[in-house]
């Protein structure tokens, strides 16, 4: 039986550098995808996630653990894919939260929301957001997190990260209503 | 009168359905693996990123280990020195009232060494001070220069011997 993300976590603290070997396989994936989805970009989303690992693995010693692992890791993976999205000349808006048009309420699109969420297109829709709503729809449906942990990895306060899921489920809406009218 | 009735409650609905099927779909997104080479690429980073460490717990072991030698060694000396006053301290102490006139002596010395510490300290807060009034090096090193300059200006045209020892 493998160990436990506990196990690995103390062995690594103990100074027991393979153990992190434990952590990268447990989170890689999930790490990588992440910043994939928000960068767009395989290798950009590599290095970032690289970068996250690499300051995880020094900042181990900081880690409180009354909170999630999981959330720390995801924390310090948001702020490398912001400084890449930065660095890539990506304006984030961070405070601002700026209100894109959202989609006209009497549009019915439920109908043919299950049909046409598919693995390809819900990727493809993510991808069309600005990344502040894919990433907290991602952290939220994705990674499972509440709108508490997601702010705890965001920095944001709890309101603006509900505020942010509210808008880009609005969004991702509004691009299934625009694409049913075109049909 | 019920907060939705009528076409509003069917459009919360629907919201409410769709945004239910956007969260399924989000949530049955696969994750994606990195290249094959990543993991190995984080831990030779992670590796790169222990050396330095290493680097410094060693110059400390080996600063820490000096240190320890160097105490060794003035203990030993002075250990050395110790036995070697033992007859004349011991004759010193057996006599009456040895071990008071033992006690002034300690705090004589005492007394001494607080005085020459405080007048250390008086010197170096006076030279502090002094320091902070001086010119910056570099207006120093172009006086300097100047002074150089009016100096060699000066003595260029002097015949070389004027300057010579033992000339006639």
């Amino acid at each position: 039986m493998g160990e436990t993300e506990k196990e690995l976590l103390d062995r690594c603290l103990g100074g027991d550098t393979s153990a992190f070997a434990g952590i990268l396989e447990l989170y890689q994936d999930r790490i990588y995808s992440f910043a994939l989805r928000l960068l767009k970009d395989p290798q950009a989303a590599e290095d970032a996630a690289q970068e996250a690992f690499l300051k995880a693995f020094r900042g181990l010693p900081s880690y409180n653990s009354s909170y999630p692992f999981a959330s720390w890791l995801f924390r310090i993976a948001h702020n490398s894919c912001m400084d890449a999205l930065r660095a890539g000349g990506r304006t984030v808006s961070l405070d601002g939260e700026d209100f894109p048009d959202l989609a006209d309420p009497a549009v019915n699109v439920a109908g043919s929301v299950a049909d046409a969420l598919d693995e390809e297109r819900i990727e493809a829709l993510l991808g069309s957001l600005p990344p502040i709503y894919s990433e907290a729809l991602l952290l939220q449906y994705r990674e499972d997190m509440g709108p508490a942990e997601i702010a705890r990895v965001t920095g944001v306060p709890e309101g603006t990260v509900k505020a942010r899921l509210f808008r880009g489920r609005e969004l991702i809406k509004a691009k299934l209503a625009a694409a049913d009218a075109t049909v | 009168m019920q907060p939705f009735s009528g076409p509003e409650r069917i459009m919360d609905m629907d919201a409410a359905k769709t945004d239910e099927l956007i969260a399924k779909a989000i949530a049955g997104l696969p994750y994606r693996r990195p290249s094959a080479g990543f993991a190995l690429k984080v831990m030779a980073a992670v590796a790169a990123a222990q050396r330095p460490v290493l680097w410094r717990d060693y110059t400390l072991k080996i600063a820490g280990g000096t240190v320890a030698a160097w105490e060794a060694a003035l203990c030993f000396c002075f250990a050395k020195l110790a036995v070697s006053y033992l007859p004349d301290m011991a004759a010193f102490l057996i006599q009456p009232g040895g071990f008071a006139r033992a006690g002034r002596l300690l705090a004589a010395k005492g007394a001494l060494l607080a005085m020459k510490l405080k007048a250390s300290l008086l010197l170096l807060a006076d030279l502090a001070s002094a320091a902070a009034g001086s010119p910056a090096y570099y207006e120093v090193a172009a006086a300097a220069l100047v002074c150089a300059g009016v100096v060699y200006a000066v003595s260029a045209g002097k015949p070389a011997h004027s300057y010579g020892y033992g000339g006639n």
